[in-house]
């Protein structure tokens, strides 16, 4: 044999199997080929509210009563009839059995890729689902008013209906493009990906501190009990990736025209849906809204819409990663502008002038304020024997804008009260450890990923008194703003049967140090049923002694859930 | 008691234990002489014994006829033609070679490398000197086999196109899945520039680069890995792409004995042991002739039941040729604490330095695991490493298995050192 160096061919060696290999249906050609890839899933999912443990599995109940004062407690009320004072609700549990959710989804994705700087990618999801009891209870944007000689039974009934429906209407059957993007490598180092899309920033699991890109839309379940992929709400962006390997690092500016419709680009209120929706709130106003105009920012080219941002991110040495990020954006939550009382009218319709009606507000405004965000994130691993990862992760909201309490607050004026909202500096941190761990009596063959979580919100410069007419969210207006909040996070999961059962603990806890603690526990125990099926079986349990607070809200929503997906 | 009854069938075989003092001459042979392309297999391991093979090429073992070749497999390979219809189809030895580049490398850089035994300190790194090329031609010891199987010839970068599929004895096929993995060599390159090192990577002390990520089935789909060995014998360092978080994370590694993806692989059992040699006690128990699937021919393809016979029982056997190899047989126990196998007994091919058959024994001592791969020749052999062919991981106690055969292989492809970055697995994932 003769020795000599001989350099391999320019294109690399290919040691594919001619007669085996197909590129027609593209899967199985490097992806540096055209190719052009379809995969679909489809999912049911069902669910009840069943009481667990923390409720001593007996149901809580749904009261609401004619309040006057701090202790005197009248008659039952029901608040569809009467959504504001002096009808207070005391609780707002689901009967046991009561349907939590039953829905379907049939999502497709597609990539082509065309060339090795050319590819598009899209995602289309269909959803369908049913009605919930709940759904009666969603606080819609129109409040349907009382015809004349009608019944409190009939109006009740009727404002049920009309919730049901329009909940149904809006949010529970879909059918949409959810992302269609087209990423286009111009450069080695430069990369174009433009179109309808999720964009994440941001370390931490269960905290959207940094994740602030896209709004979030959990109306059809617990925010937390289903993947962020799923609620994000895509948007039209464009986003430029500049790779900067000498700094191993990327720079990736963001900038998002806001031509999306406009009601998708903040997250959809609590309020507006049912089984997993904000409750009637238990110090209503002194007005009841006739109709909600959310001034959504978005909708049209216009700059007041527009939002854009940028993050750095990079790896310093081998074990440590971290991340710069701005954003300016909107407020993803509403707040409060001016009820519009409503104006009286005379038996022949005609507006009287200067004459309204303070029970009623014919109109609410709600803005999303601009908002600016700053932060960034730090990775850290430990080598054995701590074989663990740190995590952090920080932003600062310097001008996050809070309502003021609806019952008592504003400025009255004849024909209505003009609110001022104030902006407060805010300031959130994570911090998170991560670790694999063989845990070798309950499971000898697979480790166990053990999450622990962290989170502190500061407002900075929060007065006790100045500032007491500000509220977490607008219209529960005795949830005051915590200067501190404090959230823990405990996530386990391992895999038995080589992946064919994963159970998956989560455990959410929020210490309150001004009013009563909250959490929930969540065990998810995840079948793989051959390639194509997965089954999961999931309950969870949530504590609050608070019903109108933080994960109070939710105290009465144990549920038993399951679903099973295909894959195509 | 199944470690006894492997050295006893070394023993049998007449093959003594490497003796150190024979050991020492051999290396000052192989320092004396210019290895090539030719004399690889004699001047860096040893010439296998064909006369202990009695029967003919193309001939099929199976439980009627092992007894033909008692002494040429391994106590659990016997038992797998025993006991689970393994077949093995008897083809001539073929020997194997590096590119020329990595044998000139071997010539350059003979007698440089040395390495010791860290003891308990099994962070540390236990080496020096070791530069391109395989680092000890007739190795002496255990150690020293085991530095050779880490350093051997797998050419510069390589890509890949495999499918894992799990199958169980009672069941048959549990599911699949469908990846990519690309991996770099970033430090002792012979074949392709810029040789030995990449620089961007020098200051991290790297030794490889890898990116993986899932191309099937959807709930997988995009769920990517990038990750980084060292010279020294820490863990592993990366990151993961979690689709279903549209995020990269930075991730400490399983490294420690973790299973790889819910399959019967731990991650070192990755190409036989992806470890590092300071995390085992080696001994060299002997070097012999015995029969492994190398120049298995198993071919590239998707259609997975060409190679593992899926369809019958045991529904794991590798459908691949046999032939009589030199082996050195190594015998790793471990240093790490709570590892979960109490010992490993390699099989290292004594021309390619690979891992082709492993026996892994757990805590009681007893045959647990079987881990079987086997390539086939190169196209190119001047230039290109083998092509792989398969891997199996077979629980015996569980009665279960993961296999892995690829569809596409390329390598020595020039892979760009910047697809190995945060950024790119990032608009991989989607």
């Amino acid at each position: 044999m003769e020795e000599s160096e001989s350099a391999p061919s320019d294109d690399g060696s290919s040691y594919e199997d001619d007669s085996d290999h197909d590129d027609s249906d593209g899967d199985d050609g490097p992806p540096d080929e055209s190719s052009f890839t379809v995969n679909a899933m489809m999912k049911l999912q069902g669910g009840l509210f069943a009481p667990l443990a923390s409720s001593g599995f007996k149901p809580h109940e749904n009261r609401a009563f004619i309040e006057s004062g701090a202790s005197f407690q009248g008659p039952p009320c029901d608040p569809i009839v009467t959504p504001g004072k002096p009808c207070s609700p005391m609780d707002h549990a689901m009967d046991p059995g009561t349907p939590s959710i039953s829905r379907a989804t049939l999502q497709i994705e597609a990539h082509w890729d065309f060339t090795r700087k050319l590819s598009l990618h899209t995602i289309i999801r269909g959803a369908r689902m049913g009605s919930t009891a709940a759904d009666e209870r969603a606080q819609v944007p129109t409040l349907l008013p009382r015809r004349a000689g009608e019944t409190d039974e009939d109006l009740s009934q009727r404002r049920r209906d009309y919730a049901r429906n329009w909940v149904k209407k809006n949010y529970y059957d879909r059918f949409e493009l959810r992302e269609f993007y087209l990423d286009y490598l111009p450069l080695d180092w430069l990369t174009f990906r433009v179109g309808r899309q999720q964009l994440a920033w941001g370390e931490t699991g269960q905290f959207r501190m940094l994740d602030v890109v896209n709004p979030i839309d959990s109306s059809w379940r617990f925010g937390a009990l289903e993947s962020f992929e799923d609620q994000r709400i895509p948007l039209w962006m464009w986003l430029t990736t500049i790779d900067v390997n000498k700094l191993s690092g990327a720079l990736e500016l963001l900038w998002i025209p806001g031509i999306d419709r406009a009601r998708d680009m903040v997250s959809v209120p609590l309020s507006n849906f049912g089984a997993w929706g904000a409750p009637y709130s238990n110090q209503p106003g002194t007005y009841q809204i006739l109709y909600k105009d959310f001034k959504y920012p978005g909708g049209e080219l216009n700059g007041k819409y527009m939002r854009g941002g940028f993050r750095w991110k990079a790896d310093a040495g081998d074990h440590a990663s971290y991340s710069l990020v701005y954003f300016y954006t909107h407020m993803q939550s509403p707040v409060l502008q001016r009820a519009n009382y409503l104006q009286r009218v005379t038996s022949d319709g005609v507006p009287i002038p200067d004459n309204y009606d303070s029970n009623y507000a014919q109109s609410a405004e709600f803005s999303f304020p601009r908002q600016h965000i700053v932060g960034g994130s730090f990775e850290y691993v430990l080598d054995d024997p701590f074989g663990m990862t740190l995590r952090f992760e920080g932003a600062f909201e310097p001008n996050r804008t809070y309502s003021q309490r609806t019952d008592t607050s504003g400025l009255g004026q004849i024909d209505g009260i003009s609110y001022e909202p104030r902006t407060k500096p805010v300031v959130n941190y994570a911090l998170v450890i991560q670790r694999p761990t063989m845990i070798r009596f309950l499971n000898p063959t697979q480790n166990f990923l053990l999450v622990a979580q962290f989170m502190h919100t500061a407002v900075t410069d929060l007065d006790r008194v100045r500032d007491s007419d500000l509220v977490q969210v607008v219209g529960y207006n005795d949830w005051r703003i915590n200067k501190n909040s404090y959230t823990l996070v405990f996530f386990a999961t391992t895999n038995y049967m080589r992946g064919i059962i994963t159970p998956r603990l989560t455990a959410v806890y929020m210490p309150s140090p001004y009013y009563k603690d909250s959490g929930f526990v969540s065990l998810d125990v995840g079948f793989r049923i051959g390639p194509h099926y997965r089954l999961n079986v999931t309950v969870t349990d949530f504590v609050g002694k608070n019903p109108y607070r933080d994960l109070g809200f939710f105290r009465d929503r144990d549920e038993v859930h399951g679903s099973l997906t295909v894959l195509f | 008691m199944f470690r006894r009854k492997f050295l006893k069938a070394s023993a049998l075989a007449g093959v003594g234990l490497t003796a150190l003092g024979v050991g020492s001459v051999l290396s000052v042979r192989a320092q004396d002489a210019k290895i090539t392309a030719d004399n690889w297999g004699e001047m860096v391991g040893f010439k296998p014994d064909l006369s202990v093979l009695k029967v003919p090429a193309g001939t099929v073992i199976t439980k009627a006829n092992v007894d033909q070749v008692k002494g040429l497999l391994a106590p659990g390979l016997e038992k797998l033609v025993r006991k689970y219809e393994l077949k093995l189809t008897i083809t001539d030895y073929a020997p194997v070679h590096p590119s020329l580049a990595y044998i000139k490398a071997t010539n350059d850089n003979l007698g440089k490398a040395k390495v010791w035994d860290v003891g308990k300190d099994y962070r540390k790194p236990g080496w020096t000197g070791i530069a391109a090329g395989l680092p000890f031609p007739k190795p002496k010891d255990g150690l020293q086999v085991a530095y050779n199987f880490l350093n051997t010839y797998t050419g510069d970068d390589a890509d890949r196109l495999y499918d894992v599929t799990w199958v169980s004895a009672k069941s048959g096929v549990e599911t699949t899945e469908y990846w990519h993995w690309m991996t770099m060599k970033t430090v002792n390159r012979t074949d392709i520039d810029p040789r030995p090192g990449i620089d961007q990577f020098a200051s991290e002390r790297t030794r490889s680069a890898s990116l993986t990520f899932a191309l099937e089935p959807y709930d997988k789909q995009g769920f990517g890995a990038l990750y980084f060995s060292s010279l020294d014998p820490v863990d592993l360092t990366g990151h993961v792409y979690v689709p279903a978080m549209r995020r990269v994370l930075r991730q400490s590694f399983g490294t420690r004995g973790d299973s790889w993806n819910a399959t019967d692989f731990l991650f070192e059992d990755v190409g036989g042991y992806l470890g590092a040699a300071e995390w085992m006690n080696w001994k060299l128990v002997g070097q012999k002739t015995m029969l492994l699937p190398l120049n298995s021919g198993a071919k590239l393809t998707k259609d997975v039941k060409s190679v593992i016979d899926l369809d019958k029982w045991p529904h794991w056997n590798p459908k691949v040729n046999w032939q009589a190899r030199p082996v050195y047989v190594l015998e790793a126990t471990p240093k790490i604490p709570d590892y979960p196998y109490s010992k490993m007994l390699l099989l290292v091919d004594a021309e390619t330095y690979t891992v082709v058959y492993k026996e892994a024994l757990d805590k009681k001592g007893e045959l647990w695991k079987i881990i079987l791969s086997g390539g086939t020749q190169s196209p190119d052999a001047k230039t290109r490493p083998m092509v792989p062919g398969f891997g199996i991981a077979l629980d015996l106690q569980a009665e279960h298995a993961t296999t892995v055969t690829f569809r596409k292989f390329t390598a020595n492809q020039k892979l760009d050192p910047n697809t190995f970055t945060v950024s790119n697995l990032k608009k991989r994932g989607h």
